[in-house]
């Protein structure tokens, strides 16, 4: 696991700093109230002019201070106070995006299965493979353009376009969770929770149509796998009514492949939909990313890298560990 | 099953075999009407990319076109100043963009590139990677060890971003694209091949060549791999669709290597200032992107449920 | 004891079933009949692929997707089974015929615990009407309250004034009748085994939680497919003596399926003997091992070592079992038969009754 860690950052290191075409290090550290010597002070407490594994171990050093360096870009703020800040609107829209992940793929998968070969069965195929046939930068803009601009045309209540809240709803609530909607319901404001609920409406949806379809065709196949199984035979030779055998034998078994999953695609989501989040305009840090990368920030490109790699080995291990306690098979 | 036809003796009943499980995946396949419907959508795009360039040449399509030409055939309809687009269902099948170049035209030339890009990436990426999972799996040890431990690192990023950051420091030319697209790929061929190859290599029939005293490349190469290979060829399939995604929405993001390059990420990107105005310039090009992600995603998944030993009998 | 005059708790007729593969269809059944008395042990005899199993999912209506029955009845308590709606089946097979399988590592869910899985025998049932086991008599043998449990299984009278137990008394009552039906299976410490999972279990074990299963339902058959095949031979005998002694308690009958003979000449009182996908001859245990008629069954006879002779080497049967796409005309054992004659050719031999319920499908007689 610390191999990775140190194999992502390296690599983002390397290609960071490493290149002629790269951008200046020490640009995030430069502003108009430099004074000459400050630039050099700076070149040297870094290291920027030796060789690029001498900065590596400079900046690992720095890293073990808890100095992640300043994003120039972003009004001169610290790199982590960057992250930080904008970390929970993407928590926000990941929770949203699994759930509505989970609600509509897994159905769709038992309905799949359940139907299997039949017409019903072709057109739930068929919507789960779209689901991960789409663009979702297309997508997206359909959402935008159905949602928020024809239902406006034609007199329907839209969904907003972007952003997390409303203009004119900004900052009436305090910070407490930095989650709007865990924030809106705490101070029991339920206008501004609305808001910020319609506001991730189309976001969540957007990322969960591409993960459906993967979640929904994992739960066919398994529970493909598991309606063929002896046991279901058994169960339904006990004269148990068909739902009961789904539901308490069948799903039980098909779900635990399914779970892991859904721990990887919660864990990629945590890492920043990019794409969503720019083009709904989502505060979050996918979307600063981007901005990150055409700016050249090598400081926040590392930070970031770092916490999503983080995220997805811890979650590797979150759900082998998982595993332990709901296959009963399983011992350590 | 293979492995019974590993038993007998000599290669001609095990192609015998081979060729018995070929017609079976045959007869299933034409009863699944998906996999149908994809073949005929992954016929209809290739054969339109093959023909492309007969169809429409890249003057036309791409060239500006100030005030020449007529939305509609009445004159007194059309308009000839700069910036305005046609809508569908004029003149112009799909209509056009503010500088009056048919979107069809546009697409239809895009085709092929995408495409070619598509079927580069997944070629080489599985290439590269099949050939490294079966080295690894099969020598095991230290360095299968440092291999898994590689693509480890490369699974750790999370979609595009390792990609973006390729692209932002290598410029933005078509062939740093694929690269950058590659590098996001590769991995999972790698992580693929091993699997399969350390299941076959426990097989009776592996342990039965090596005393035989047959050498490691060719039990690998012709007994191992051809079993192992059906996994493989439908991560295949499914990433053509995958790498369509990903090249055009990189190119989409902002990577463009050029405004006139017909790709169709490109072609969407052009649209985003007209989302609302003239939405039918970005609603095409993405829906053909999905059309063809759809074909061989419906090919591959069909494949997939054919190819599962234990849904075959 | 004259068992026809007791008429049959379940008869089946002409029954033929096909199943429709890749490769043709494999004619699996074709006009098997057969007749099980009231608390009588049916043994049905065979090889593997003679039909056995699939006459029992045809009873259970279990048939796979591929199976076509074309014609034949399946007579229970006196309606066709067969033309039943599948939540009518359901309901036989929720109260009428329970089966029991052959490997219960396979047929017992293995992410459900055992007490989940035999409660919901107890509940799938419409009466559990045997609600006052508290007031109930204290004085009874151990046991004897579950025995009276299996055996108030028709009595309309105490079911009208039980119709309106709450879920969460019906749960209760499951509960106690889990743990005393393993009890009565004779299974140590059934509270903590009501907790486990079934790989936890050995496979005696596993067995006898199945026949639970089976036996909390109050059928009025059994059917065992196979239950001793997956066992230790030891186990084996514990698990037919188990069945024996609740055949006794319970009025059942019990289809015992298996490839056994020994099996069937300890257990069962009557043998039905098929090869494929016909029925041979049918008689009393006594009578077909005495006076075997078939030459299918004589030559399964044979096969049978005997421990107190020498034997310098052993019997088998010539030839292969049939293809069942295309199965041999007439009668299907011909090809394999010692006494083949020109008709066993050209015609499948109809029933013919040797007297005391011994009867045989051979052109011999």
């Amino acid at each position: 696991m610390i191999f990775v860690l140190f194999g992502v950052s390296a690599i983002v290191f390397y290609m960071a700093r490493g290149f002629p075409s790269a951008f200046a290090p020490w640009a995030q550290y430069v502003s108009e109230k430099l004074k000459p010597g400050q630039l050099e002070a700076i070149i040297k407490a870094h290291g920027f002019d030796q060789p690029l594994y001498i900065q590596y171990w400079y900046w690992l050093q720095d890293v073990f201070h808890g100095d992640w360096g300043y994003s120039n870009w972003a009004n001169g703020l610290p790199t982590y106070y960057v992250f930080v800040s904008r970390f929970p609107f993407t928590v926000e829209l990941t929770i949203a995006a699994t759930i509505f992940t989970v609600a509509l793929g897994i159905p769709l998968g038992i309905l799949s299965a359940v139907k299997n070969n039949t017409a019903i069965d072709h057109v739930a195929r068929i919507i789960a493979l779209t689901g991960y046939s789409v663009p979702s930068y297309w997508f997206a803009y359909i959402l935008q353009l159905v949602f928020f601009y024809y239902f406006y045309t034609w007199g329907l209540p839209n969904l907003p376009s972007g952003g997390i809240i409303s203009q004119g709803l900004a900052g009436t609530v305090p910070t407490i969770t930095g989650l709007p909607i865990l924030d809106g319901l705490l101070a029991g404001n339920l206008t501004y929770t609305v808001d910020a609920l319609a506001h991730v409406i189309l976001p969540a949806f957007n990322l969960s149509f591409i993960s459906l379809g993967y979640l929904a065709r994992i739960v066919r196949a398994s529970m493909l796998d598991v309606l063929r199984q002896d046991y279901i035979t058994m169960a339904r030779s006990k004269g148990l009514p068909e739902r009961i055998v789904i539901y308490r034998h069948a799903l039980r078994n098909a779900l635990i492949p399914a779970m892991t999953l859904t721990g990887i695609f919660v864990a990629g989501l945590l890492g920043g939909a990019i794409i969503t989040e720019t083009v709904f305009s989502w505060p979050g840090v996918g979307n600063v990313s981007l901005r990150a990368v055409f700016l050249g920030d090598s400081n926040f490109l590392l930070l970031y890298c770092l916490v999503t790699a983080l995220i997805i080995v811890v979650t590797n291990l979150v759900v082998d560990v998982l595993y332990l306690f709901i296959d009963p098979r399983i011992k350590y | 099953m293979n492995e019974k036809a590993d038993r007998a003796h000599g290669t001609e009943s095990e192609t015998q075999a081979r060729i018995a499980e070929l017609k079976y995946s045959l007869h299933l396949m034409r009863q699944n009407p998906l996999v149908l419907a994809g073949l005929i959508l992954v016929v209809f795009f290739t054969a339109v990319a093959a023909v492309a360039t007969l169809l429409v040449s890249n003057d036309e399509a791409f060239m500006f076109d100030f005030g020449q030409s007529y939305c509609w055939s009445n004159a007194v309809f059309s308009w000839t100043q700069l910036e305005a687009t046609c809508p569908p269902g004029t003149n112009f099948i799909l209509g056009t963009d503010g500088f009056g170049r048919d979107l069809l035209r546009m697409i239809i030339l895009s085709i092929p590139l995408d495409l070619k890009i598509a079927f580069l990436i997944v070629a080489a990426a599985s290439a590269f990677g099949v050939a490294l999972g079966a080295i690894a799996a099969w020598i095991g040890g230290k360095f299968d060890e440092a291999i898994l431990r590689i693509t480890d690192v490369f699974f750790a990023f999370p979609g595009l971003v390792l990609a973006l950051v390729f692209a932002a420091l290598f410029g933005r030319t078509v062939q740093t694209l694929t690269l950058a697209v590659l590098l996001v790929w590769w991995p999972t061929y790698v992580r693929l091949t091993r699997g399969q190859v350390l299941v076959e290599k426990e097989k009776t029939y592996a342990e039965a060549l090596k005393s035989i005293g047959v050498s490691p490349a060719r039990i690998v190469l012709f007994h191992i791999i051809p079993n192992a290979i059906y996994p493989i060829i439908v991560q295949m399939t499914l990433d053509i669709g995958g790498v369509i995604l990903t090249f055009s929405a990189l190119i989409f993001l902002g990577f463009s290597p050029s405004p006139a390059l017909p790709e169709l990420g490109n072609l969407a990107a052009d649209g985003i200032n007209h989302v609302f105005t003239a939405p039918w310039l970005i609603v095409f090009p993405g829906l053909t992107i999905l059309l063809i992600a759809l074909a061989f995603n419906l090919m591959g998944d069909g494949l997939r449920d054919i190819l599962d030993p234990r849904l075959r009998r | 004891m004259a068992l026809e005059d007791r008429g049959p708790i379940l008869e089946i007729k002409d029954l033929t079933v096909n199943f429709k593969t890749y490769r043709g269809e494999v004619k699996a059944l074709d006009r098997v009949g057969l007749a099980l008395y009231r608390h009588e042990v049916l043994a049905l005899v065979g090889e593997s692929g003679c039909g056995k199993s699939v006459t029992a999912l045809a009873i259970l209506g279990l048939l796979p997707r591929n199976a076509v029955i074309l014609f034949g009845q399946v007579f229970f308590k006196g309606t066709d089974l067969l033309k039943e709606s599948i939540e009518q089946k359901r309901e036989v097979r929720a109260e009428g015929i329970a089966a029991i399988f052959q490997d219960p590592v396979t047929f017992l869910n293995p992410v459900l615990t055992i007490g989940v899985q035999l409660k919901e025998s107890f509940l799938v049932q419409k009466h559990l009407g045997y609600a006052n086991l508290q007031t109930g008599e204290e004085n009874k043998s151990p046991g004897g309250e579950i025995r009276e449990f299996l055996m108030r299984r028709d009595s309309p009278g105490t079911e009208a004034q039980r119709e309106g137990i709450s879920g969460r008394e019906k749960e209760k009552i499951a509960k106690e009748l889990s743990s005393k039906i393993l009890d009565l299976v004779r299974l140590p410490d059934p509270e903590r085994i009501l907790t486990q999972y079934p790989h936890e279990l050995s496979g005696g074990m596993r067995q006898r939680c199945m026949i639970a299963m089976a036996l909390a339902r109050r059928p009025s058959i059994f059917i065992a497919d196979e239950i001793t095949t997956a066992l230790d031979v030891t186990v084996q005998a514990q698990i037919l003596a188990l069945l024996k002694e609740l055949r006794d308690s319970i009025d059942a009958s019990t289809l015992l399926i298996t490839h056994d003979l020994s099996v069937a000449a300890e257990t069962a009182d009557r043998v039905a003997v098929m090869y494929a996908g016909n029925v041979a001859e049918v008689a009393t245990t006594k009578q077909l091992f005495r006076n075997p008629l078939h030459p299918y069954t004589q030559l399964l006879m044979k096969c049978i070592p005997d421990i107190r002779k020498l034997v310098v080497r052993l019997e088998s049967i010539q030839g292969n079992v049939p293809d069942l796409i295309d199965p041999p005309t007439g009668c299907r054992f011909h090809p394999r038969c010692p006494f083949a004659m020109e008709i066993c050719r050209k015609e499948k031999p109809a029933l013919k009754s040797m007297g005391d319920g011994h009867l045989v499908h051979c052109h011999l007689y």
